[in-house]
């Protein structure tokens, strides 16, 4: 298959370009900073197309088309062999999804491709040998549980998946996934029957979000119990989704060519769900270094200033932040301190967060900002605080960094790595900065504590971060990467991966 | 955060299974009982007829009010069967803050499309003397609110009111117009459309005492025609199909044909009336039964779905509904057939009581067998709607309307000794195929309730 449309399609799953947020950001960045590759764009979603699209396409985006998960559309009634086709699904089916892989989704779509043009809701969700497909997996293994929720269920996954596999493909050379789950599943389908390479880079590991997001839905009635980071109870429908999602990413992970993440902490998830160590690499975000690297100090003849910058919604735990000024404000009494970020998200938690300084006494010594330009405060901040309870990697680091400001911050995501460096930097610049537990004002007051009174440590540090952010995450650098992964993989011979 | 993955299911739950539970819970009593008080009214006025015969006064006002009857309750039939539909979804949701505006909008309907058929009528196609015309455009007018104003009382469960009125205004109309009847044929039916009169106004005030009225809309009700047409058109087609016969025999050579041009065939419409009294019993029954037996297994069933049963329960649930049906279908049947054999042995008998004559003997007794299916076939319809079966339910009125008009014309050519086969195979082939597609929807309950009936899936489309 020669003279293929685009040289890179993403697939992208709830974000790009309708939905404004980190990765649709960063998917943005990637395609204007590749402008001569073509790239083509699946769009996943949920159920019907949103209304608003928050990003215009760069000129460079050839084909752009979005499958809905959610909606089925429904096919033909009769075509050849529909009554059997359930039937003949079924061991296949279950397989895949009781945590099957590559093999066992090889073998959906040789069941399905020869009927992609026919085959629909009608013939696999609604018909009445659906139906007894249907009962038949129910009875082995969920009898037990409410048919109700068991049937939502089947049909919520099998339309989700059957979505997936009977969609259009673009033309491409390389098939990019930014996460894993149905975006991944598209790349494992595309690799298996164009046999072209798919990438799969995964900002947050999908698996690990979907298993909080099943722990936390109550409204699914579901005796067995699903705690954070344990195994689900078997047979139940939370861990019929959760058995679902891996078996999909470990599909993806199987079929992908190369795999990366951010940091060293997701790629060991990222194994626990079967990516293969051979195939896993490491490619950080990068940010504009010179922009936040020619932002000049202002002189020292003022108190010290630690900034907070990021919204004050509960994940960045503001309170843990206000309290440790408060504790700080103890021992030592010349410092300013900053909320840098709009506090208009969660009313009410910005609300408690006032509420908190006012009781502690803090009114003088903590200025909520609201939304602000960054680059203008990054001059009089001598020390960026963070103390999220969950991040991935921090921009927000990298950004103080680059304009020489150390940072404190919470041990969450890779901000140890940015802080002291991975294993075996080279060159070692040395610590950044100090990390702390989650949730700890007091820890956060030590570390604050131990920087701000020690000029020469506060001025090692901030050296450090500059010279490491600009030797590992300058996006020039970045991109660079990536494109290596785009050339290595666009110029592979074909080959159909058989499992 | 990339991923929509668990989204999905959130998504699908906002559907739960709407299907037609409960939605025509109500529609027994509603479905036989604007028939059964024609039934009993024109079988009164025969009965009346019998001792003032000769009076040829009596026989004009019958005809009105059979014409009365019959086309409102045909024309009308649409707005009342809608206004049920919109009560049940009413009552089912807890929420009846429409039903008073659901009331005007009602009555508004039936004035605002039966004044131009009452007028047509009785001023253009009929003659009549100008009193009697205005009388009779009154009379139609009254009667075709009552239909409508009937189905609130039902919907209410009100059945005591209900009874009362429509007993009590039809003894008082039976009084003031023998009271009247010195003023002649105006003065019949003006005595006896006040006492109609009266029950509408009786039924009127205690709908309003049920729902105090609020702001008038006529929206919420009119929008119903739009979503289900089909139950509309069910409304106008069971009701005409119940007459059609009696319209088609009209054309009869033996047909009376007075001055007034309003045509009818007093042997056959009489030997019938009295025929299809005997489906009283059984509409009891199994008003009786629907009401009870049947609604308890009946919400059990989706009950335990909701609730969040196992598959083996559903389907034990499932099995209760279809032991139950049979069972009801099976005594109803028993009791029909007693019946009919019971009247059929004694119909020379009868036939004197009811003041018929010898020769309406076979159209009687074909009457009385026909009857027997007609209960059938109204029961397994009330079933079907039920589940919500509304495309089941049409397609067997409708093989009824036609059936009833064309076999009917068919004996017409044929010959008196034919006359009342028409009805009968109308009511053998209607219960046969209502009894074969409730058979068929019970037996895939589960499936139909899950995925083909369900309008959750249906309307989103996967």
């Amino acid at each position: 298959m020669g003279n293929r449309q685009a040289d890179v399609c993403l697939l992208l799953e709830g974000t790009y370009p309708y939905i404004s947020g980190g990765v649709s950001s960063w998917t943005h960045d990637l395609i204007v900073a590749h402008a001569d590759l073509k790239f083509a764009i699946v769009s996943i979603v949920a159920d019907k197309l949103p209304a608003k699209q928050a990003f215009k396409l760069p000129s460079n985006v050839v084909d752009w088309r979005t499958i809905a998960v959610g909606r089925l559309r429904q096919g033909n009634t009769s075509f050849r062999g529909v009554r059997e086709l359930p039937a003949r699904l079924a061991p296949a089916l279950s397989a895949f999804l009781k945590g099957g892989g590559l093999r066992e989704f090889s073998r959906l779509l040789e069941l399905l491709s020869p009927v992609r043009a026919d085959a629909g809701a009608s013939s696999l969700l609604n018909s009445p040998e659906a139906w007894s497909t249907l009962t038949t997996m129910y009875n082995n293994g969920n009898r037990a549980t409410s048919f109700l929720d068991y049937f939502w269920t089947w049909r919520a996954l099998l339309t989700g998946l059957y979505s997936v596999v009977l969609s259009e493909l673009p033309d491409a050379k390389v098939y990019h996934a930014i996460s894993t789950g149905y975006a991944g599943l598209l790349a494992a389908r595309a690799s298996i029957e164009t046999g072209r390479p798919s990438l799969i880079t995964e900002h947050g590991i999908y698996t690990n979000e979907r298993r909080i997001e099943i722990a936390l839905a109550d409204w699914l009635h579901d005796p067995g119990t699903l705690s954070l980071g344990e195994d689900v109870e078997p047979g139940g429908l939370k861990a019929m989704w959760a058995n679902t999602f891996s078996a999909y990413s470990r599909t993806a992970y199987e079929a992908a060519h190369r795999i990366t993440t951010l940091y060293a902490g997701n790629q060991d998830m990222q194994r626990r769900d079967g990516a293969p160590l051979g195939k896993l690499s490491i490619i950080p975000n990068g940010i504009d270094v010179s922009r936040f690297s020619k932002i000049e100090r202002a002189p020292a003849k003022r108190w010290p200033c630690i900034a907070l910058i990021g919204r004050v919604v509960p994940i960045k735990d503001i309170k843990t932040y206000i309290r440790a000024v408060r504790i700080l404000a103890d021992t030592v009494t010349e410092f300013d301190a900053l909320v840098l970020g709009p506090d208009d998200e969660d009313i009410e938690y910005a609300r408690e967060c006032r509420a908190l300084v006012e009781q502690l006494g803090l009114k003088d010594r903590i200025t909520f900002t609201g939304r602000v330009k960054l680059d203008e405060y990054l001059s009089r901040i001598d020390l960026n605080v963070l103390t999220s309870v969950s991040e991935a990697q921090p921009l927000v680091v990298l950004e103080a960094g680059a304009a020489g400001i150390p940072s404190v911050s919470t041990d969450v995501g890779c901000c140890r790595e940015l802080l002291a460096g991975v294993a075996n930097e080279t060159p070692a610049f040395g610590e950044g900065g100090i990390i702390t537990p989650l949730a700890n004002p007091t820890a956060v007051a030590a570390a604050l504590r131990d920087m701000i009174t020690n000029p020469a440590r506060l001025a090692a540090a901030g050296r450090a971060m500059k010279l490491r952010v600009d030797a590992f995450y300058n996006k020039g650098l970045i991109d660079r990467r990536y494109r290596q992964l785009y050339d290595e993989a666009a110029t592979r011979p074909e080959c159909r991966e058989v499992a | 955060m990339a991923g929509i993955g668990f989204a999905l299911q959130a998504l699908s739950r906002r559907d739960t299974l709407s299907a037609g539970f409960a939605a025509f819970a109500i529609s027994a009593i509603i479905s036989v009982g604007p028939w059964l008080f024609t039934v009993l009214a024109v079988a009164g006025i025969n009965l009346a007829t019998v001792s003032q015969t000769g009076l040829s006064a009596l026989a004009e006002m019958r005809i009105i009010i059979i014409y009365n009857f019959a086309i409102s309750l045909v024309l009308s039939g649409p707005i009342a069967i809608i206004t049920t539909r919109f009560l049940a979804d009413g009552l089912y949701a807890r929420d009846m803050k429409d039903a008073p505006g659901a009331l005007f909008t009602a009555l508004a309907a039936v004035l605002i499309t039966q004044v131009p058929i009452a007028i047509g009528l009785y001023c253009f196609v009929a003659t009549l003397t100008p009193v009697m015309q205005v009388i009779a455009v009154a009379s139609y007018l009254i009667v075709a609110c009552l239909w409508v104003a009937a189905v609130f009382l039902s919907a209410l469960k009100d059945y005591v009111t209900v009874t009362v009125a429509f007993a009590g205004g039809l003894l008082l109309s039976f009084t003031l117009a023998l009271g009247l009847s010195k003023f002649g044929p105006e003065g019949l039916l003006a005595g006896f459309s006040a006492g109609l009169a009266l029950t509408l106004f009786v039924l009127i005030a205690r709908i309003l005492a049920e729902y105090p009225t609020p702001a008038v809309q006529f929206s919420p009700l009119l929008s119903y025609f739009r979503k289900y047409p089909d139950i509309a058109l069910s409304g106008l087609i069971y009701n005409a199909g119940i007459w059609v016969d009696k319209w088609v025999m009209w054309a009869a050579p033996e047909a009376v044909r007075p001055a007034s041009g309003l045509v009818s065939y007093p042997a056959y419409d009489g030997a019938m009336f009295a025929a299809q009294l005997t489906m009283v019993p059984a509409i009891a029954l199994f008003v009786f039964a629907v009401e009870t037996k049947f609604f308890v297994v009946y919400r059990n069933f989706y009950r335990t779905i909701e609730r969040h049963g196992t598959l083996a329960k559903i389907n034990s649930a499932h099995g209760d509904i279809v032991n139950t049906l049979s069972r009801s279908a099976t005594s109803l049947g028993i009791l029909q057939i007693t019946l009919a054999l019971f009247v059929i042995a004694l119909s020379p008998k009868l036939l004197e009581v009811l003041d018929l004559h010898a020769g309406q003997l076979g159209v009687f007794r074909l009457g009385v067998l026909g009857s027997g299916f007609h209960a059938i076939f109204l029961f397994l319809t009330i079933v079907l709607a039920y589940f919500d079966l509304r495309r089941q339910v049409l397609v067997a009125q409708i093989a009824f309307f036609l059936i009833n008009a064309g076999a009917t014309a068919l004996t017409l050519q044929l010959g008196p000794a034919w006359y009342g086969y028409g009805y009968f195979t109308a009511c053998v082939v209607a219960a046969s195929l209502a009894a074969l597609f409730a058979a068929n929807a019970i037996a895939r309950l589960p499936y139909l309730t899950f995925v083909s009936n369900n309008p959750a899936i249906q309307r989103r489309g996967a």
